[in-house]
């Protein structure tokens, strides 16, 4: 008993660790694999108190979903490897106090709560196994079949919500000239909801009709499309400018105050040094490269004309 | 006792698996030639690459090894010649095994390498493909067994060994369990000629000689747990248990890595097709089959 007792505790132990490692790491990677690592105790911990089946399937279970997870990471955050300092600590007072509240509920639950008495003859593996399937096809089968049926709705729900319609071009377009501003205008409207910007920043007049690659400024096309050399989608002209307006309104601000920018969302500015609300990485200083930002605006509107 | 012998076996049976790969690869059966191998690797030096996640890159192969063996703790060579016999011993076996996933990736991922990080998620590409054709399978020999307990399915077979009973099973089981193992024609995120050797590429030395051991056990695990479910175990007339098991295993050792041999390799994305729509209907339609039969032919 003692030495149950004793291992229990060591994979409990392990549990918190790995658990508290998870935040400690600023690799995704290594994040994921703590959590991993974190429910494995967990999954120990059930095979001390011989819940052997509920063990083996947590241990089981686990590796799969969190190797998932970690790709899943990998492919959608800026900084999988944690070379940016990226932090994986968000919005600190709210999940302190969180964390603080679950931790105080957790401790009531177990203090308070009417355990009974401890089982004496536990099952071996065999008749466990046996009792938990009659459990599972008997009285707990509403539950298992409408949970079933509740988490296929949300994963339909989910696709439905995450698939982006193909951006059609607008009929509009082809048509008369109001036509065509129109059909623009409205590109341009959710191209800007889509960077979150304030609005107020429109240049409606500068507008050219274009559509341009962020990443490559030497592709201008007529129409709406992907990059030929990157396969991005083209963006309208419009924001390329204006995100180099911006770029000279900062550099003239940061003569005065100190500002902080995200170093992949360059649209993040920021007063005070903190982490970038889009990706969570470390918000860097503003740097002033004096001569380059308005020979890049330059040459842009010299491509374009 | 019964541990000793399993050690043994592991010990010898490993051994011999790197022979049959060997003679499946060159096609000549050199006995020298893995301790041979072994030393050279143990003679190399163990280069670190530049900037590694430190950890990941030393853990992944003993946690790979560490994995294989484990999951050996189950499979029984003879009557009573077992390390445990857990209730749960063939969903243990499938809980073992899903850290190999863990170990490619982390080996992958650690040596801060192109090549190794993407043969690590090529492995997961792989896993997503062939672990419900694992799991599958085994609910099938499980069922006709009553028990998950692997000295019961030996002792279910006992009229009829299940190579009869569910054949599409063990074909399904069969081409999971290779690709679990990522033998030739599943052999891409490890395969020679193809990344630089992926998951392998950065590795050298002992660190390379740990990680090709844990492969070797893995293979030998892959082709007992077949011969525990499929071919009846140690069952089999005149010679002893035991030799009924290392003959069986050896057999379907060979047979997996030279067939394998024959084959074209297989990509991860047309895999991982076959798979869910080919594999997974055929592994409902076993369970559906195994259990009718089970409920009318009592054999």
């Amino acid at each position: 008993m003692s030495a149950q007792v004793v291992f229990l505790a060591g994979f409990g132990l392990a549990a918190v660790w790995f658990g508290i490692v998870v935040f400690r790491t600023h690799s995704m990677v290594r994040s994921a694999l703590a959590l991993l690592f974190s429910q494995t105790a967990i999954g120990a911990m059930f095979l001390v108190m011989q819940a052997e089946f509920l063990g083996v399937l947590q241990i089981m279970m686990m590796a799969t979903e969190m190797s998932i997870m970690a790709i899943f990471m990998v492919m959608f955050m800026m900084d999988p490897g944690g070379l940016g300092e990226m932090d994986m600590k968000h919005q600190r007072k709210l999940s302190l106090g969180a964390g603080i509240v679950a931790f105080a509920g957790a401790v009531l639950v177990a203090g308070f709560a009417n355990w009974g008495p401890l089982p004496t003859n536990i099952p071996d593996g065999g008749a466990q196994l046996r009792l938990l399937g009659l459990e599972l096809l008997g009285r707990s089968m509403l539950i298992f079949e409408s949970a079933g049926l509740t988490i296929l709705t949300a994963m339909i729900a989910a696709t439905a919500v995450a698939v982006q319609p193909a951006r059609k071009p607008e009929p509009a377009m082809a048509g008369t000239n109001s036509g065509h501003d129109r059909g623009k205008a409205t590109a341009r409207h959710g191209g800007h909801a889509a960077y979150g910007d304030a609005p107020g920043h429109d240049h409606t007049g500068h507008d050219t009709g274009k559509y341009t690659c962020p990443m490559h400024p030497e592709v201008v096309s007529d129409e709406a499309g992907n990059c030929p050399k990157c396969g991005m989608n083209l963006v309208p002209v419009e924001d390329a400018e204006r995100d180099t307006h911006e770029h000279g309104h900062h550099h003239n601000q940061s003569a005065e105050t100190a500002r902080y920018t995200c170093p992949m969302h360059p649209e993040v500015v920021s007063d005070e040094p903190g982490s970038c609300p889009k990706c969570g990485m470390k918000l860097v200083p503003v740097e002033a490269p004096d001569g380059d930002a308005p020979a890049h605006s330059h040459s842009h509107k010299e491509r374009r004309t | 006792m019964s541990t000793v012998i399993v050690v043994l076996f592991l010990l010898s049976g490993t051994y011999l698996v790197a022979v049959i790969e060997g003679w499946s690869a060159t096609g000549r059966f050199r006995f020298g030639g893995p301790a041979r191998a072994a030393l050279r690797l143990l003679g190399t030096e163990s280069i670190l690459p530049r900037k590694p996640d430190r950890l990941f890159f030393e853990a992944a192969p003993v946690l790979l090894l560490t994995a294989a063996i484990l999951s050996m703790a189950i499979i029984p060579l003879a009557p009573g010649v077992i390390v445990t016999d857990l209730a749960t011993g063939a969903l243990f076996f499938n809980a073992a095994l899903a850290y190999v996933l863990v170990a490619l990736i982390m080996g992958g991922w650690g040596p801060n390498g192109a090549y190794g990080m993407i043969g690590g998620w090529r492995f997961l590409g792989q896993l997503v493909g062939y672990t419900m054709l694992v799991v599958m399978p085994i609910t099938a020999v499980a069922m006709r067994a009553e028990s998950l307990s692997t000295v019961a399915i030996v002792q279910s077979q006992d009229q009829l060994w299940n190579i009869l009973y569910q054949p599409l099973g063990l074909v399904l089981f069969v081409l999971a369990g290779m690709a679990m193992a990522f033998v030739p024609p599943f052999d891409l995120p490890t395969g020679a000629g193809d990344l630089a050797g992926g998951v392998e590429a950065e590795y050298t030395g002992v660190r390379r000689l740990v990680f090709r051991l844990g492969r070797m056990v893995l293979i030998l695990s892959v082709a007992s747990a077949l011969t525990v479910f499929y071919l009846g175990g140690w069952l089999g007339p005149i010679l002893p248990g035991w030799a009924w098991s290392a003959i069986k295993i050896l057999a379907v050792t060979a047979a997996m890595l030279v067939g394998g041999r024959m084959l074209p390799r297989v990509r991860e994305a047309a895999f991982l097709a076959w798979c869910w729509k080919l594999g997974i209907p055929l592994a409902l339609a076993n369970i559906f089959l195994v259990g009718v039969l089970v409920l009318v032919v009592p054999l």
